[in-house]
């Protein structure tokens, strides 16, 4: 048989010390596994003996055995200066395995877990990759010696002890000495006993739970409120600016269960009324719900400050700049590239033949100038208004005579108060958002954008529109062309002229010849939509690039994991990825290893934040498809990715009733104490 | 799967021992089944294998004069694209009046169109009321054929304005559609589409098939005419070719296969033949030179009469096998 024993290098050390000393070997013993606690000398031995049968805790602690000293039963080790390891004693028919391990600190949320800990997810089952398939072939092959007598390290209960070694060893030390640990702690007692500093904590407490519980109800509400849905569409389906204020709103409203979460030990035991509640995708096992909830907790309100702050620089440096990034904006943006570049194109497509390409003339100027006229009243109601300053601008001269009415509005005094006051709010609206972050900033430009460029993807889905019904009339023409015809009843195409000799399958002549003529003229005119076509294609595609843009700065901004890298570096313990043994030497009949964990590393931590940016929002997957076919491009978003990467749960209006259920429960507790004193 | 199959040793030394073991007790006949056990290798050849094997087997021997005839088919079909194209040199480098032809062709299309459907009427439904009255006797069976006629005659009246309307509309679009490609390019399209034209025609040697819609070579043929008309500068031009050119192409060849259908002895079919072949000659004359009629005769001539005879000194050397290796046949029982 293969017996393991768990030995903590503290105590290692202990025995390097005093090393021809006799010492008793506390722990528990599982079957084959032995795992120890703590060494005592005899003298402590005796005053401890009490203490472990009366405190609860230490009831399952046993003696082991002696080091340097004979015993009947249990283990029997040796130990000198000169040995690195202690040995065994005499000879045995078992093999040993000691494992040394530095005892975790539970206090610092170090512990050893099997299981890697999960910091986010993107919702659903995670797909199956190699290493997932391979494991569960594994976990095929081995079913029979998995469930054999012996315990191992993937025993829950086992890793429980190990994990709990030096809070054990801690207490018994306590009841050996009476150093400063129990006077603090009688200290604390008697505090805790004190009636004054009990109501205050009471007292405490409630208006913190008030607090939180209106924090909450208020965020509830505002979410509720902008995700009514008005004509089938939310005011977060239309704005990118709702959108982030719901995510933000969210994660503000899941912090308190997020706290409990890691704060409250107690919790472990609810955790499938949690889930049921408040639906969260996906949860971490045993200890890693505590870390998990910790370290997604600090990284959410790291990242919120962080985005104010640059915020709040961002507008420092707008206001230094202001004229300049208003001028560029009025004369770059939307006075150049949004108007006059895009008529310089659209005029350059329409009467002068292109790069040379031959477009029927007819045709183009007639869209063309649809095109231009749409434009232009564009400009006199839209575009001027979107200009951000109130003074005056030098812009080109309107050169278009005819279009006098829409230049008696323009010059209406009505028109001019209400583009200053439109790009006063306008200030005032971007300031603010600054102050709450950088990433309500950023989807305010892009709402913003989306105004601005509103005419352009009008051009463009009447341009693939028109391009998309042609190719589609193409398509069966060119089929009646050769003397097919797509038959609906059996889903295919058939050839007319072998199959059936009853004049209804054939064509007429007049038929063949209507299609014949309209196929060709078709085809005459196909170049000239598609030069429009293309043109507004680019225009559209250079938007959809400048917004995926913007939305992988939110992304990066908002989502981050910044906290989990910077514990990387500080204390990697507390990553906990998996553990793994490394073999130092060995003995006789005795192996030694030592035990360590093994931290989360940079693939696992940013794994899920690189997926997010491909599948939160998409527009690259149908790119060419769309192209070819005349399909509208668009950008594809799936939201509920962002959600569940930041483990938010669904049932978002649950929160209130969960924290205020633990809060009553925790009360209970300190009342049921208070009265057991 | 190796050890489970006898080593080849083995199986010899069987084969052999059966072999002289009784020599008079002889081994089944080979039988040419896959899915029998016989104890043969597997690359046994029978010496009957190849008495199964046909030569030629659907090889039929041609007429020279049958030939000729169909040969000369083609020569018509040549001809009258080259008239499409003729026509429209004339109207389009030497500004012919396109008027007088349409006007000309419509009128001999709707004695046409007349006397086909008294061609394709008469000996028909003189066979239907035959067969039909053989069958039964009840008046509704009589009565349902000429319906049917009468249904299938109005939509074509109706269908030839539709189509007349459709062009009168659309020739605005079409006299601008190529305005600004260069002339070069359309002639070359032209010549690719006359090109493609012969190829895919459906000559219609055959006159037993009761339809005859050669649907690709129409198409292309109006395609054609479509893209030629487009070069021409006003709108009326543009019309009447756009019609002349859809009554030659399309109507002609089926007024001619009618024509071959109902009077197998072909007099009407030479009569219109050589009619076409002589405007062709007229109008080359006309437009170009007597040499290049020269060429063409003797095109026409070497299509018609060269062609079969090297056809039929080609047919010599046809060698088509017909073995027991080809996928079978099924014969559908008729009857």
């Amino acid at each position: 048989m293969n017996v393991q024993i768990y030995f903590p290098s503290s105590q290692l050390n202990v025995l390097k010390r005093r090393s021809n000393d006799r010492f008793c070997i506390l722990g528990y013993s599982l079957k084959n596994i032995y795992v120890v606690v703590s060494l005592v000398s005899d003298e402590g031995m005796s005053e401890l003996e009490d203490a472990i049968k009366r405190d609860e805790a230490l009831k399952d602690i046993k003696l082991l055995g002696y080091i340097n000293g004979d015993s009947d039963s249990g283990l029997s080790l040796s130990y000198q200066r000169r040995w690195k390891y202690p040995r065994i004693n005499g000879k045995s028919e078992h093999c040993f395995d000691f494992i040394f391990f530095n005892p975790p600190n539970f206090r610092k949320l170090e512990y050893f877990s099997i299981e890697p800990i999960m910091l986010q997810s993107l919702g659903g089952k995670e797909r199956e990759d190699d290493s997932s398939l391979l494991h569960k072939k594994m976990s095929q092959l081995h079913f029979e010696t998995s469930s054999s007598e012996n315990y191992t390290i993937a025993d829950v209960t086992v890793l429980d002890k190990i994990n709990k070694t030096l809070m054990m060893d801690l207490r018994l030390k306590s009841y050996i000495k009476d150093n400063n640990i129990t006077l603090i702690k009688m200290w604390v007692n008697r505090l805790h006993e004190n009636i004054m500093f009990r109501t205050l904590k009471s007292y405490f407490l409630s208006v913190i739970t008030n607090i939180v519980t209106l924090i909450q109800f208020t965020c509830i509400s505002i979410i509720n409120t902008i995700n009514y849905k008005i004509f089938s569409a939310s005011l977060v389906d239309r704005f990118h600016l709702f959108r982030q204020l719901d995510l933000r709103l969210k994660q503000i409203n899941f912090f308190p269960i997020q706290f409990l979460l890691y704060q409250d030990e107690n919790i472990l035991e609810k955790k499938d009324d949690i889930i049921e509640v408040l639906n969260i995708s996906a949860l971490n096992t045993s200890l890693n719900i505590n870390n998990s909830n910790y370290i997604n907790l600090f990284n959410s309100i790291w990242l919120i400050v962080n985005d104010i702050l640059l915020g709040m620089f961002v507008w420092r440096v707008i206001l230094m700049n202001y004229e300049v990034i208003v001028s560029f904006i009025n004369t770059n943006l939307i006075g150049n590239l949004l108007f006059y570049d895009l008529h310089d194109v659209l005029h350059w497509i329409s009467f002068k033949h292109p790069a040379g390409f031959k477009l029927n003339d007819e045709l183009s100027s007639f869209i063309g100038s649809l095109f231009l006229w749409a434009l232009k009243f564009w400009k006199l109601l839209i575009g001027d208004i979107l200009l951000l300053n109130d003074e005056e601008i030098v812009m080109r001269p309107v050169r278009f005579s005819y279009d006098f009415i829409l230049e008696a509005i323009s010059s209406s005094g009505s028109f001019k108060v209400g583009q200053r006051f439109i790009s006063h709010s306008m200030k005032i609206i971007a300031g603010c958002l600054c102050h709450c972050g950088l990433t309500f900033f950023l989807s305010f430009i892009l709402d913003y954008f989306h105004v601005m460029t509103f005419h352009l993807n009008c051009f463009y889905l009447t341009s693939s529109r028109i391009y998309q019904r042609q190719i589609e009339v193409l398509k069966s023409l060119f089929q009646l062309f050769c003397g097919k015809k797509y038959n609906v009843l059996r889903n295919r195409v058939d050839n007319l002229d072998n199959y059936s000799t009853t004049s209804n399958a054939f064509f007429g002549i007049d038929q063949l010849l209507l299609g014949t003529l309209i196929f060709v003229v078709l085809v005459f005119l196909l170049p000239t939509v598609m030069a429009f076509y293309l043109v507004l294609l680019f225009a559209r595609l250079s938007c959809v690039v400048f917004i995926n843009m913007l939305e992988n700065f939110l992304i990066i901004i908002n989502f981050i994991p910044l906290f989990v890298v910077l514990l990387k570096w500080k204390n990697s313990n507390r990553l906990q990825g998996s553990i793994h043994f490394t073999y130092l030497t060995s003995h006789e009949n005795a192996t030694y290893l030592s035990l360590a964990n093994k931290s989360l590393g940079y693939h696992d931590i940013f794994k899920n934040f690189i997926r997010l940016f491909k599948e939160s929002k998409n527009f690259r997957s149908t790119l060419f498809q769309c192209f070819l076919l005349g399909e509208p491009i668009s950008m594809r978003y799936k939201h509920e990715v962002k959600y569940n990467y930041l483990m938010l749960p669904e049932n978002h209006d649950k929160t209130i009733y969960v924290f205020n259920e633990f809060m009553k429960s925790k009360k209970k507790k300190t009342q049921l104490c208070a009265r057991r004193i | 799967m190796e050890h489970l199959r006898p080593p080849d040793g083995a199986r010899h030394i069987n084969t052999t021992a059966s072999r002289t073991q009784s020599p008079l007790r002889r081994r089944k006949p080979w039988k040419k089944l896959l899915y029998l056990k016989q104890a043969y290798p597997d690359n046994y050849t029978s010496e009957t294998f190849l008495s199964q094997m046909k030569r030629n087997s659907s090889v039929t021997n041609y007429s020279y004069w049958k030939l000729v005839q169909d040969f000369a088919l083609i020569v018509l079909h040549l001809s009258n694209i080259l008239l499409v194209v003729l026509l429209f040199m004339g109207i389009y480098l030497y500004s012919w009046n396109a008027s007088v032809p349409t006007v000309v062709g419509s009128c001999l299309s709707i004695a046409g169109f007349i006397v086909r459907d008294r061609i394709a009427n008469v000996p028909k439904t003189a066979s239907t009321v035959a067969r039909d009255g053989t069958v039964a006797d009840g008046k509704d069976v009589l009565v349902r054929p000429p319906m049917s006629m009468k249904t299938r005659q109005t939509p074509k009246l109706k269908s030839f304005f539709l189509l007349m309307f459709m062009l009168l509309v659309l020739t605005p679009v079409l006299s601008s559609l190529t305005k600004s490609t260069s002339s070069d390019s359309i002639w070359a399209l032209c010549f690719i589409l006359c090109v493609c034209n012969v190829i895919f025609h459906d000559y219609g040697m055959n006159t037993a098939n009761e339809h005859y819609s050669p649907i690709i070579s129409t198409n292309i043929s109006f395609a054609n005419a479509i893209v030629l008309a487009s070069r021409l500068v006003s709108t009326r031009p543009v019309f009447c070719f756009t019609l002349l050119a859809v009554q030659i192409n399309v109507l002609l060849p089926i007024f001619d296969y009618s024509l071959r259908k109902h009077y197998p002895k072909r007099h009407f079919h030479t009569i219109l033949m050589i009619t076409m072949l002589a405007i062709v000659h007229v109008l080359i004359v006309k437009l170009f030179t007597i040499k290049l009629l020269l060429a063409w005769i003797t095109m026409q001539v070497s299509i018609a009469f060269f062609l079969p005879a090297y056809f039929l000194f080609l047919q010599k050397y046809k060698n088509e096998l017909q073995g027991p290796w080809d996928p079978a046949k099924p014969i559908i029982r008729s009857n």
